[in-house]
């Protein structure tokens, strides 16, 4: 009897084991297209698994490939949680995939050794535009950010090509509002949205359902603290002189930092803070644990009233509630708040937003022409319209009408401009990680903003220091890059004097030089006063 | 000490053994309790589990809609990791008996620096090794093939097999050995007569413990492989967990599916695994 | 034991040799020679591609600084410790199905803990991910149910820790100090059935004779596991200690998976391993991990150096 079952045992697994290699070696074998040449494959990674996006995609590759059909495009979606060390094997093992989402986990240093430099494409008309008014507008300008979003600041090249816009609302399920309230008012201020909270509490209390009155988890509820902190940096930024780019008001708040014009105990970053720690109260104990996909379940199986996101959870959510939903803009306080009001300078406009999904090409990539025409006719008017009805998601050329369901989120133009943030720029990654980690002491229930402060104290600015310094030597390489190619441009341009093309790119690396050396003094200035800053107050 | 011979009682009477039993019945009801999740959580939808995230819901309202998406979404992943694991086994298998009745035969000149050199890779912590074996793997262009698994698999699993296929084979009477090669017989014709025959236990269940080890392993596969239809069951389980949509319905109807290969050959061969690990081969 | 053999007749069985080659070569080439990369990849700063730079020990002396590093030790040193303490349900359940009178019931045991081990790990660890859920998951509503949740509450009234509250779910993996006990708790019961089947192995062979004596002496059973069982299973429990350390101080993919790269909040989960490939694989620091799993291996190798001395395994 043993020997019975051990055989049937091990005969299906043969049977498996023979079944499964064939299928392997079936994938091996590249398909021929019926002309009989190889079928060039392109293949596509991003992390936005989303509801729509996939199929989004996959609606836009089929068209590209009824155009061109010795193509064939997959997608690869990989999951947010491993994507940075996923893309770090990939470019490393030299096995990536020839278009890659950037933004996440890329360093300058990923982008300027295994991503092709766009700049060449972007300042020519876009081919996939034929036929519409944009005929004959370089690509950057189809955009509606000017593809800043594509664009790196410290490299000064195009790296990506955008294909959608983001903003961040805040979702209210409409049926549950009018069973807790009574109406379906969205609340304006933060007044209003303090004060329906509490609403919801007393629900819970007074046995209705537990409800929470906002779905928090480690990737929500930052969101939502950050836009109520920089409500109470918008009168400082104004002090501090008219608004740049966000890499000239980066560097300018810095600076002040340093000279003490702001700090961990001035009056604006305790409010902030303590702006962030009472909405923290509303979210569900336990929250920062909590992970996206967690809060978001919770929103739509309607135990929380309302959830912070982007508009890029716009399209899962619709898809999966059983309710109807609106989006408002995050309500700030108001002017007339008591506590928080002195702060803030008005609602933010969205005017400055860049667009996002960005889309690399890398070196890595066997076919580059074909993935850059991939790449133009993903960037075409007709495409993007094609998207944003699929995907219901923004889109980022000009010119394209938005799907009534993305209407909520689209930019507001009106408004004023945000203050700053406590660290800025994400690539800071010393001082935010410092943050990170003592992050349960500003929200968690026994914590408080002093313990807050206390922790993050004696290490905030030495490791805003390490994180100056590490940004420092990433612009030096960038600018012994661009010396090297400034010299070979300049050889060319002089033996090629009627060469108008040459001229005019020597001109470009020759501004974007010296755009880059002012950069790298401002940030050896930074580091200097950064220095100063350390060594007063050990004292 | 012959496989299924037990030895006998050596508890109290017949009648004190009740409180044996149950506390042996509740740790393993606490081991199993997993397992009954799994099952009874793969055949409801989100709201279902919401309700009652405990009780198995009534057989009529059960989904089966769920496994047949999850067949969809794992069958791959099964596929590819079905052949990589048993490739590896056997491979595995073949260069441990090689390499054990190497040692366990004669004391051949050497053969005692190799066992060294055998031994102290048991201690070489794995983690130290992935970054250069990433490196190395790329240089030989083996990125993102499955190839690259089934030979680290095969690598991997040398030293424990030799070292315990080593004691196996040398408890084996030299006579048999000797009488054989008096039949003029090759040492690979010896191997094949007289060492094989009598380690069928010994062999099945270090197939099962390499099998198992290749089927769970998941960090290699991540860094390694690229295309998703390559897949292992390791990494494809962490896509799942990455999906923003939750449906814990699906999810766990995809977890059994992963997990049936390995039910289907610990039902056919569990009297060799039970065996083989009390044959006290592995006394250490 | 093998048999020895003279120069003369090994010259006759060279082809006895060719017969590790093939083991030899998969070892050198897929174990050793990343293992000697790896030592000399650590003198460098590499981003895992053709550019390397040579800086000498710059690697080993940031080691030095390397806080979130000896941090790891820290926790990695606790949790060696708490599976020392996860050894004991495996004996415990060996020696209760051991002293079974039936021997038809024992049988059935052994096929009912090995049956667990069906389940591949990653779907228990998932499993175990989702009873670690501060809102759905089992753990909470059971504490909750038998009302041990209560009683924590009030000890951290006494203490003032500030982490149990009333009607907040407790956030497992959440909360910095609760990830250690968290990484402690996983796995309750703590059978392992490889464990559990070796010790059932060594239990074996303890012949009925002694207990009868034992029985006659009027022993209980406590003192029968201490004086009879333990002494003669000790060989496999010393196997099994050592393996558990070498798995333990390397080991980071139960951390990966419930935590993330980082180690979770606070960066409490964070283990060596774990720092190894974060380094590696996240910040692009390829040398310097490598200088990090050099540092782990020569303290593994000191280790078990130790223990050998101490603690004679006998084959």
């Amino acid at each position: 009897m043993e020997r019975i079952l051990n055989t049937i045992g091990l005969s299906l697994l043969a049977l498996c084991f023979v079944i499964s290699l064939s299928r392997i070696a079936m994938l091996n074998f590249g398909e021929r297209t019926e002309a009989g040449d190889k079928v060039i494959e392109i293949r596509m990674a991003h992390w936005q698994l989303e509801g729509g996006i996939r199929t989004a995609i996959d609606a836009m590759a089929k068209e590209y490939m009824k155009r061109h059909p010795g193509v064939r495009i997959t997608q690869i979606p990989i999951p947010e949680r491993i994507y940075r060390n996923w893309l770090i094997t990939q470019l490393v093992g030299g096995t990536a995939p020839d278009i890659i989402q950037v933004g996440m986990g890329s360093t300058d240093e990923h982008m300027a050794r295994f991503f092709v430099p766009l700049t060449d494409i972007a300042q020519k008309p876009n081919p996939y535009n034929k036929g519409n008014d944009f005929e004959n507008t370089p690509l950057r300008d189809t955009f509606f950010d000017g593809m800043l979003g594509g664009f790196n600041q410290n490299l000064l090249e195009y790296y990506g090509v955008p294909i959608s816009g983001h903003t961040t609302r805040l979702y209210v399920n409409l049926d549950l509002l009018e069973e807790i309230t009574g109406s379906k008012n969205l609340p304006k201020t933060y007044e209003e949205l303090l004060a329906l909270t509490k609403q919801v509490d007393d629900f819970s209390q007074n046995g209705g359902r537990q409800i929470i009155p906002i779905a928090g988890s480690r990737y929500n509820s930052p969101i939502l603290m950050n836009t109520l902190f920089i409500s109470q940096t918008q009168k400082k930024m104004l002090e501090l002189g008219p608004p740049g780019t966000l890499t000239e008001n980066a560097a300018r708040t810095t600076e002040a930092l340093f000279e003490g014009d702001w700090g961990l105990d001035s009056h604006e970053v305790r409010s902030g803070l303590g702006l962030m720690r009472e909405i923290a109260e509303e979210m569900q104990p336990g929250f920062m644990q909590v992970t996206r996909d967690d809060a978001s379940f919770y929103f739509v199986q309607g135990r929380a009233l309302m959830i912070v996101t982007g508009s890029w959870d716009a399209t899962s959510i619709s898809q999966q509630a059983g309710f109807p939903f609106a989006a408002t803009q995050i309500p700030l306080p108001s002017k007339q708040h008591p506590h928080y009001g002195n702060n803030v300078v008005g609602i933010f406009t969205e005017a400055g937003g860049t667009a996002g999904m960005s889309l690399g090409l890398t070196r890595a990539s066997k076919h580059p022409e074909v993935a850059t025409d991939f790449l133009l006719f993903l960037a075409g008017r007709e495409t993007n319209q094609l998207f944003t009805n699929t995907s219901k998601w923004l889109p980022s050329v000009l010119g394209v009408e938005p799907d009534p369901q993305a209407k909520p989120f689209m930019m507001q133009a009106e408004g004023y401009n945000p203050g700053f943030p406590l660290v800025g720029p994400s690539g800071r990654a010393d001082t935010n990680r410092l943050i990170a980690n003592n992050f349960h002491l500003l929200v968690g229930p026994s914590g408080s903003v002093e313990q807050f402060v206390a922790a993050i104290r004696p290490n905030f600015i030495p490791y805003l220091l390490i994180d100056l310094e590490r940004e420092e030597r990433v612009i030096i390489q960038g600018i012994q890059r661009m010396d090297v190619q400034l010299a070979a441009l300049a050889e060319v341009a002089r033996s090629k004097p009627e060469d108008a093309m040459a001229q005019a790119k020597f001109d470009m690396i020759s501004a974007a030089t010296s755009a880059r050396d002012r950069t790298a003094y401002f940030q050896q200035h930074l580091i200097r006063k950064a220095k100063d800053r350390v060594q007063q107050d050990s004292k | 000490m012959s496989g299924t011979k037990m030895t006998k009682s050596v508890g109290g009477r017949q009648g004190r053994d009740w409180p044996k039993h149950i506390l042996i019945i509740l740790i393993l009801a606490v081991e199993l309790l997993p397992f009954y999740m799994m099952l009874q959580i793969s055949v409801k939808n989100n709201a279902g589990f919401l309700a009652s995230p405990w009780l198995p819901s009534n057989p009529l309202a059960w989904i089966w809609q769920n496994y047949v998406e999850a067949v969809q979404l794992v069958l791959p992943y099964v596929a590819n990791t079905v052949v990589v694991a048993v490739t590896a086994t056997v491979g595995s298998l073949i260069l441990a008996l090689l390499g054990a009745y190497f040692f366990a035969r004669y004391k051949m000149p050497f053969s005692g620096f190799l066992w060294a050199a055998f031994l102290l890779l048991m201690l070489l912590p794995g983690v130290a090794n992935i970054v250069p074996l990433f490196a190395l793997l790329k240089n030989l262009n083996l990125l993102n093939t499955l190839y690259a698994l089934i030979i680290l698999g095969i690598a991997g699993g040398q030293v424990f097999c030799i070292f315990v296929l080593r004691n196996f084979i040398e408890e084996i009477p030299k006579d048999l050995f000797e009488a054989a090669e008096m039949d003029g017989a090759s040492h690979l014709a010896q191997l094949r007569n007289v060492v094989i025959p009598l380690s069928g236990p010994i062999l099945g269940t270090l197939a099962i413990l390499l099998f198992l080890g290749s089927w769970n392993d998941f960090l290699m596969p991540l860094i390694i492989l690229r295309d998703p239809q390559l897949f292992t069951i390791g990494v494809g389980l962490i896509y799942l967990d990455g999906e923003y949509v939750k449906q814990w319905g699906k999810i766990m109807a995809a977890f059994f599916i992963a997990s049936l290969p390995l039910i289907v050959i610990f039902l056919f061969t569990m009297k060799l695994f039970v065996r083989g690990l009390s044959s006290g081969a592995l006394k250490g | 034991m093998p048999l020895p053999i003279s120069a003369k007749k090994a010259l006759l069985e060279w082809k006895l040799y060719l017969f590790i080659v093939p083991s030899l070569f998969a070892v050198g080439l897929f174990s050793y020679f990343p293992a000697a990369s790896a030592i000399y990849h650590s003198f460098f700063r590499w981003s895992g591609g053709d550019v390397k730079e040579f800086i000498g020990f710059d690697n080993f002396t940031a080691i030095l600084q390397d806080h979130v590093f000896w941090n790891s030790f820290i926790t990695i040193g606790i949790l060696v410790v708490a599976n020392v303490f996860k050894m004991i349900p495996s004996i415990f359940l060996a020696v209760l199905i051991h002293r079974l009178t039936s021997d038809r019931w024992q049988y059935w045991y052994r096929v009912l803990v090995v049956l667990p081990m069906i389940v591949p790990g990653l779907v228990t660890l998932f499993i175990w991910k989702f009873f670690f859920d501060p809102n759905f998951g089992v753990l909470n509503n059971v504490l909750d149910a038998t009302g041990i949740k209560t009683l924590l509450v009030s000890i951290d009234g006494l203490f003032n820790w500030g982490i149990f509250q009333a009607g907040i779910p407790i956030a497992w993996l959440g909360e910095p100090s609760l990830i250690v006990p968290s990484l402690i708790i996983w796995g309750f019961p703590w059978i392992g059935a490889v464990g559990v089947l070796i010790f059932l192995a060594g239990l074996q062979s303890i012949g009925t004779e002694v207990y009868e004596a034992a029985d006659l002496d009027g022993v209980t059973p406590f003192q029968k596991f201490l004086h009879i069982e333990l002494p003669l299973i000790m060989t496999q429990v010393r196997l099994m200690f050592v393996l558990m350390i070498i798995g333990t101080l390397q080991g980071y993919g139960l951390q990966f998976l419930l935590l993330g790269e980082e180690g979770g909040p606070g960066g409490k989960g964070m283990v060596p391993g774990l720092w190894m490939f974060n380094r590696a694989f996240l910040a692009g620091e390829f040398g310097y991990a490598c200088a990090l799993g050099l540092f782990l291996f020569v303290f593994i190798l000191i280790l078990t150096m130790i223990n050998n001395k101490y603690v004679r395994v006998d084959k």
